[in-house]
């Protein structure tokens, strides 16, 4: 078979599946995880009111994070992933107010739910119940979680006799069209700092643009309304049978990530830009003017694109791709220099920060003269060039006649030759820009599991050897501000620049 | 036959799936809407679908089995255009003299085509000026260069003789009888049906693959037009020499003169090569967006028409045909002035794009 038939072929899939849809939502009882969620709920909500000790946000972190688990994944409460059987349970402070009152009951329920059983272990019996031999037996099945968890899953539940395949989210994007796909857990619990409405957006597709003619989900912890996960109302999206117990008392809130610091306070010196709040506590700042451009990840469905993209036309939910070292940097500037010959590059990088040395020299006179006499030259834009010139990245302008401008404007030296220069080495620099781009492209194309760990925890850290490392990050936040020139583009993790 | 002329729901290709037929249907019917003007609203059609794969052709297929709508000619002058030069056989750019026929019949006009001096090989100084063609207005398709059209697009030569024929020869046997080839092939060129999105290279594949593995999916005249297979179909410089064109979504900020040309059907293949549009690119001109569920841009897309798209479909005729799993949503957008302004390349020139 051809590959182009296989393409074809998956689309049509896809677009049957689509089409001949039916969505089973199968709800399993587990009272034990519900009495320990209903209590953990309104212990987080009474600490999240009062200050208390590191030991207690640690215990506490533990207790979201086992929460988090067990709501996703059909794993035993006593497996070390789920950290609870880590924790000491057993012996409570005494209890002297109303919050460690409610800790002690916490523990207590986490004790309870130790000696429990997680119900969707019996995954194999209810499987064996809900699919058809061919799907079972002769067809494909994807049983769909978090790729970092597939070999615990493996080790935890006997799906013997059943013919699966565990797969993550992604690959069910991407892949191909499978008989019928079993969703463990909520599916939109993914996407840290994204407001739940939005979450459930984002993973819509997976009900509406399904990968499988059948899709079975499986809960036992949280609501579920197919309703939630429609991007305009689609009309095909609908339930076509529901078992148990789909809407248990209590939805599961994620683990929340903290407070992105607060921004810097505003330069009133500065260019206007914005303050780019990222997943991770990340941060960068970026203007639409100045500095280097943001590279925005575009995805289809077999395709990845880093678009670049002024900073004006970033919303919250893209994910950028950032440098936070220098490597790229000097692979750009190896690269260029090797196109163009040592030589020749040195004489353009000399000729590059002679030309800015004479406008900031210029400028540093008298900053207010300089940008008159820039405009009555006809440079509608002046303070810019002035600003560009104290940019480190920055070469020349791109075109001669503004060159030429602002050199006689102020009155400082020029000539093609200089010119000339500025435009090989522009080249040079773009085309290794480009070819860096395309490389990190491929990588991307190549193995998608980025794409799974950007969305499980909002952000993923890459080394691209010669290219150096790489985030991939979601914006959570945007600050319109003024900026300095010389921390564009530049990445901080918790107020610190990582580079 | 269903390809030419008079159009009906049992002409879509019955081989083809159920939402490859809906596509064709929804391709065709919006090519049949008329282009408007400025003041008036175009209607915009989105389709919520599971997977952007192979979409846009299916409707790019409809609508090359729509009738081109080229304008007629109603004022006389002088002009440059694109139109059937016969003397290089082919569509290609000319000066075009539009002339009053005769005295007393007022309304009816003849088009004189005078070719470009074409330089003949092997001679250096002599050119050779081909003959002028005459042809009653109604009886030849032209479309009048907007102002700032380069007058010497993208190199003279549009297809090779090689290529002419082997189109010819695909073409004419589908045309019915009496139909004049190049008279058809003109109109054909002179409403492109034009995909706006990135990855030409990409959508190109998608487009081969389909005629390869499944052709009988397709209509036999919009098949055969869109076996055309070159990259000068991707050169937006070159738009109304070929019945279909694949061009990037920001060609319109870079070049005025062709925002106000005016296609039979735009064809965006995601909502960010929607969005990223300069406003008057083909304003007027009816379009359908494609919007991939399954990419986050749809969220954006939802968010952005969600107010605003009318929930009367009725005026929508291929709902009939409608597929569970494909949603359909119509926007009316009022068509805009166009500003007359060129993305300020220079700016982009200044940024670093680099990594």
């Amino acid at each position: 078979m051809s590959s182009s038939h296989r393409n074809l072929q998956t689309a049509s899939g896809r677009f049957e599946a689509a089409e001949h849809s039916a969505i089973d939502c199968i709800g399993v009882e587990w009272s034990e995880f519900s009495r320990f969620e209903a209590v953990l709920s309104r212990y987080i909500d009474l600490c999240d009111r009062v200050a208390y000790d590191d030991a207690r946000r640690s215990e506490l972190q533990a207790l979201r994070q086992a929460r988090h688990l067990l709501s996703r994944l059909p794993i035993h409460p006593d497996h070390e992933l789920v950290g609870l059987a880590a924790l000491n349970l057993g012996d409570p402070r005494s209890p002297e107010s109303e919050i460690d009152t409610l800790r002690a009951d916490c523990l207590h329920h986490a004790s309870e739910l130790l000696r429990s059983k997680h119900p969707a272990a019996k995954l194999e019996a209810l499987l064996r119940a809900n699919l058809t031999d061919s799907e079972s037996i002769e067809g494909r099945v994807a049983l769909v979680a978090p790729e970092k968890y597939h070999d615990a899953l493996r080790m935890c539940i006997d799906l013997s006799g059943i013919s699966f395949e565990l797969v993550s989210q992604s690959q069910l994007k991407h892949g191909g069209v499978w008989d019928a796909a079993i969703y463990l857990g909520p599916q939109h619990s993914s996407y840290p700092g994204t407001p739940l409405e939005l979450r459930k957006k984002k993973v819509a597709w997976m009900y509406s643009a399904p990968a499988s003619r059948r899709t079975i989900q499986i809960l036992w912890s949280g609501g579920f309304d197919i309703a939630d996960f429609t991007l305009w109302s689609e009309s095909p999206l609908s339930l076509r049978r529901s078992v148990g117990l789909t809407r248990l008392k209590v939805f599961v809130d994620e683990i929340q990530p903290p407070p992105p610091p607060p921004p810097p306070p505003p330069s009133s010196d500065g260019v206007p830009g914005f303050v780019i709040d990222l997943a991770g506590d990340f941060r960068v700042l970026l203007s639409q003017e100045y500095g280097p451009r943001a590279h925005v990840i575009q995805m289809n469905d077999f395709n990845v694109t880093i678009e670049s993209e002024s900073a004006d036309r970033l919303a919250r939910g893209d994910t950028l791709l950032l440098r936070v070292d220098r490597t790229a940097r000097e692979f750009v500037i190896n690269s260029a220099s090797k196109k163009m010959g040592r030589s020749v590059y040195e004489k353009a990088k000399a000729a590059s920060s002679g030309f800015k040395q004479r406008v900031v020299t210029k400028e540093n006179e008298n900053r207010t003269e300089s940008e008159a006499r820039l405009r009555e030259a006809g440079i509608a834009n002046a303070s810019y060039y002035l600003n560009a010139c104290a940019d480190n990245e920055y070469i020349a302008p791109g075109k001669f006649e503004q060159y030429q401008k602002i050199c006689i404007a102020l009155g400082i030296a020029h000539s093609v030759d200089e010119y000339t220069l500025f435009k090989k080495m522009r080249a040079a620099h773009r085309t290794a820009g480009s070819d860096a781009r395309e490389r990190i492209q491929d990588k991307l194309k190549l193995d998608r599991s980025w794409e799974d760990e950007t969305r499980e925890k909002g952000f993923s850290l890459h080394d691209f050897e010669d290219l150096g490392n790489i985030l991939i990050a979601a914006i959570v936040k945007i600050t319109p501000m003024n900026v300095t020139l010389s921390t564009l583009g530049r990445v901080q993790k918790d107020g610190n620049y990582v580079d | 036959m269903g390809d030419v002329g008079v159009w009906s729901r049992s002409d879509v290709p019955q081989d083809a799936p159920n939402w490859a037929r809906y596509f064709t249907s929804v391709g065709r019917e919006m090519a049949e809407r008329p282009n408007q003007g400025v003041g008036e609203v175009s209607p915009v059609v989105f389709l919520s679908v599971p997977t952007g794969q192979y979409a846009a052709w299916f409707l790019a297929a409809g609508a090359l089995g729509a009738p081109p709508k080229t304008p007629m000619l109603d004022q006389p002058g002088d002009y440059r255009g694109t139109t059937w030069v016969a003397a290089e056989d082919q569509v290609a750019d000319a000066n075009v003299l539009v002339c009053q026929s005769s005295a007393g019949s007022s309304g009816l006009f003849t088009v004189q085509v005078l070719p470009d001096e074409i330089p003949r090989r092997g001679r250096q100084k002599t050119n050779y000026r081909p003959a002028v063609a005459r042809y009653q207005a109604d009886r030849m398709a032209v479309v009048l260069h907007p102002q700032g059209t380069p007058e010497e697009r993208r190199g003279q030569l549009n297809l090779t003789a090689d290529e002419r024929s082997s189109i010819r020869e695909a073409i004419a046997p589908l045309l019915p009888r009496g139909t004049n080839w190049y008279y058809w092939w003109t109109q054909q060129c002179l409403s492109p049906v034009v995909l706006v999105g990135t990855g030409s290279e990409f959508l190109m594949r998608q487009r081969a693959e389909i005629l390869k593995e499944s052709p009988s999916w397709v209509w036999p005249t919009s098949r055969t037009t869109l076996a055309l297979d070159m990259k000068r179909l991707c050169d937006p410089l070159r738009l109304l020499l070929f019945p279909f064109s694949v061009i990037s979504p920001t060609v319109g900020g870079r070049v005025p003169w062709l925002r106000s040309l005016r296609p039979r059907l735009v064809i965006y293949t995601s909502w960010t090569a929607f969005s990223s549009r300069h406003p008057a690119t083909f304003a007027g001109v009816p379009a359908v967006v494609l919007v991939n569920r399954r990419v986050e841009s749809s969220l954006k897309c939802a968010d952005a028409i969600d107010q605003i798209c009318n929930n009367d479909l009725s005026s929508v005729r291929s709902r009939d045909m409608s597929v569970r799993g494909i949603d359909l949503r119509l926007v009316e957008y009022p068509v805009v002035e166009d500003d007359g302004l060129v993305a300020d390349v220079d700016d982009d020139e200044e940024q670093p794009d680099e990594f």
